[in-house]
């Protein structure tokens, strides 16, 4: 495994602090802003299209595992299945890990539970479909044939399946929500689907939902880290323009 | 550091095993006779923050020849991780095993899909369990006849379908509705254009030195390719990269109390 540099520590230290510094600051009383995220706006939207066609929506985490992506695909999940459930339509959830199964399976429960309406959940919508990429692809691809669903959320980490997905998933006309880490699969999705979340907005659901002052602290923190990034890209490029020892500094500064 | 090495003995990983199974169960069935939800949340959140700190200790602390006091440790704590998750595995088997049940027991729309998964399923762990273990040419065959020659080919059909969604993905992107997709199909034509003989063929008149030589198609292309699409694709990464960090602080100090994470 790869230690930190000295240069590297610093900036990681700095970005922590920035975001650690703005979560105090939050729990300190003070309110941010948080701009309007046209994806997450439209959920309400979304599920509403569901009711109205009386069909299913469908929530695919992609290929996640239990890590960070994954938690945020499940903040989303737990806010679109208590909302469904309100409103008596059914969530379905193919999972691509056996091991998120369990958490998944009591997230749905708990908005459920949360919407008061456990006796109508049905344990058979959240299920483990297979560990395999292309087979887990073509699952959820049939799912989508035969349920005919109304809606369809693709949120976590996907690699070449995400076209297949989401170009199914414009032909059976459902209406189609993205969002995704993987920056190779954006343009993909940005084509097929009706909203994209593209960049760090995917990491601002938990925060966009459930406007706990906290987690919107550490939103404001991110903007901190990618000023300190910003304004060590700019201080780069015109060191390194200006050559010399600058340049040597600049370029070994992280190594 | 070694602590979960492959046992080559089958009397040792038996018992191996049996003891870690017996041993796991134990522990998880004390933990829920005597610990109340609110305990069994902190005893979460204690292990939470403990195994990001072992982690970030290990990748800040000074490193001598690429290690640490804790370098040592990466491995055996990766396994161990490796070994918690792999308890959700039959989870998952079982969640499989009663959706398809379901289905072939109330006899819905493609059932019989479902009892094809049931025979396959077999089939697979039995060939591979006897060729594996008993050495059996049979199974062997049945093992590769299975997934050399059906399960590979099946998921490289599925991949080949990327090629056909990739046109139709395409077409409706580049459909001329606004000024930005103007622009867009302009800089992708270029950029495909580039990539081609027929491309290049058409500025090949140009110059290959010097400034004029720069508006010929494929260094056009290039410079798209590595300063527009690169600059942003790069802006993006940055954003990812500290919304990462974000949320893993918030997952390391256990700030994140939505739902998912046991909060209302």
């Amino acid at each position: 495994m790869e230690h930190a540099t000295t240069g590297v520590a610093i900036l990681e230290l700095s970005i922590t602090g920035a975001i650690l510094f703005s979560i105090f600051w939050a729990r300190g009383g003070k309110e941010f802003f948080l701009r309007r995220i046209a994806a997450f706006s439209v959920i309400d939207e979304a599920i509403g299209r569901a009711v109205e066609m009386g069909r299913p929506i469908l929530f695919c985490t992609g290929l996640s595992g239990l890590g960070v992506t994954f938690f945020q695909a499940l903040a989303i999940l737990s806010y679109v299945v208590r909302r469904a459930a309100e409103y008596g339509v059914r969530v379905i959830v193919p999972l691509f890990a056996s091991e998120v199964y369990p958490l998944t399976e009591e997230v749905c429960k708990e908005a459920y539970r949360a919407a008061g309406k456990l006796e109508e959940y049905n344990p058979s919508d959240v299920f483990f479909l297979s560990n395999d990429q292309f087979a887990y692809a073509s699952g959820v691809v049939g799912i989508m044939h035969r349920e005919r669903t109304a809606t369809h959320f693709f949120l976590g980490d996907f690699a070449a399946e995400s076209l297949i997905l989401a170009e199914e998933g414009h032909s059976v006309g459902a209406m189609q929500i993205a969002g995704t880490p993987a920056t190779l699969q954006l343009p993909f999705f940005v084509a097929a689907c009706d909203y994209t979340l593209i960049g760090e907005e995917y990491y601002a659901a938990s925060a966009y939902i459930s406007r706990e002052p906290i987690i919107v602290g550490s939103i404001k923190g991110q903007d901190l880290g990618k000023i300190i990034l910003l304004f060590l890209s700019l201080s780069g490029v015109i060191g390194v323009t200006l050559g010399g020892k600058m340049a040597i500094i600049f370029q070994n500064l992280f190594r | 550091m070694k602590i979960f090495h492959p046992v080559k003995d089958p009397t040792l990983l038996t018992v191996y095993i049996v003891a870690s199974l017996v041993g796991s169960f134990l522990v998880l069935a004390l933990m829920h006779k005597f610990l109340s939800l609110r305990a069994k949340g902190r005893f979460i959140t204690a292990l939470t923050f403990l195994a990001g700190f072992f982690y970030s200790l290990e990748f800040f602390l000074p490193a001598k020849n690429g290690k640490n006091f804790l370098t040592p440790w990466v491995e055996p704590v990766g396994d161990a991780l490796a070994v918690i998750g792999a308890f959700a595995f039959p989870l998952g088997l079982v969640s499989l095993a009663i959706v398809h049940w379901g289905n072939i027991k109330r006899k819905r729309e493609g059932w019989y899909f479902s009892l094809v998964l049931f025979i396959a399923t077999i089939a697979m762990a039995l060939s591979a369990f006897l060729s594996y273990y008993a050495h059996l040419s049979i199974a062997k065959k049945i093992y590769s006849c299975l997934f050399d020659g059906l399960y590979i080919p099946l998921g490289v059909a599925m991949m080949s379908t990327l090629a056909f969604y990739i046109v139709s993905a395409a077409y409706r992107a580049f459909r001329v509705t606004n000024v930005d997709a103007i622009l867009m199909m302009g800089a992708a034509i270029i950029v495909m254009l580039g990539q081609i003989p027929f491309g290049m063929w058409l500025t090949s008149w140009l110059p290959m030195q010097g400034i004029v030589s720069s508006l010929r198609i494929e260094n056009v292309s290039n410079w798209f390719m590595t300063v527009v699409n690169m600059s942003v694709q790069r802006a993006i990464g940055f954003g990812l990269a500290v919304g990462g960090i974000a949320m893993a602080l918030r997952v390391w100090f256990s700030l994140e109390r939505g739902m998912q994470m046991g909060g209302k």
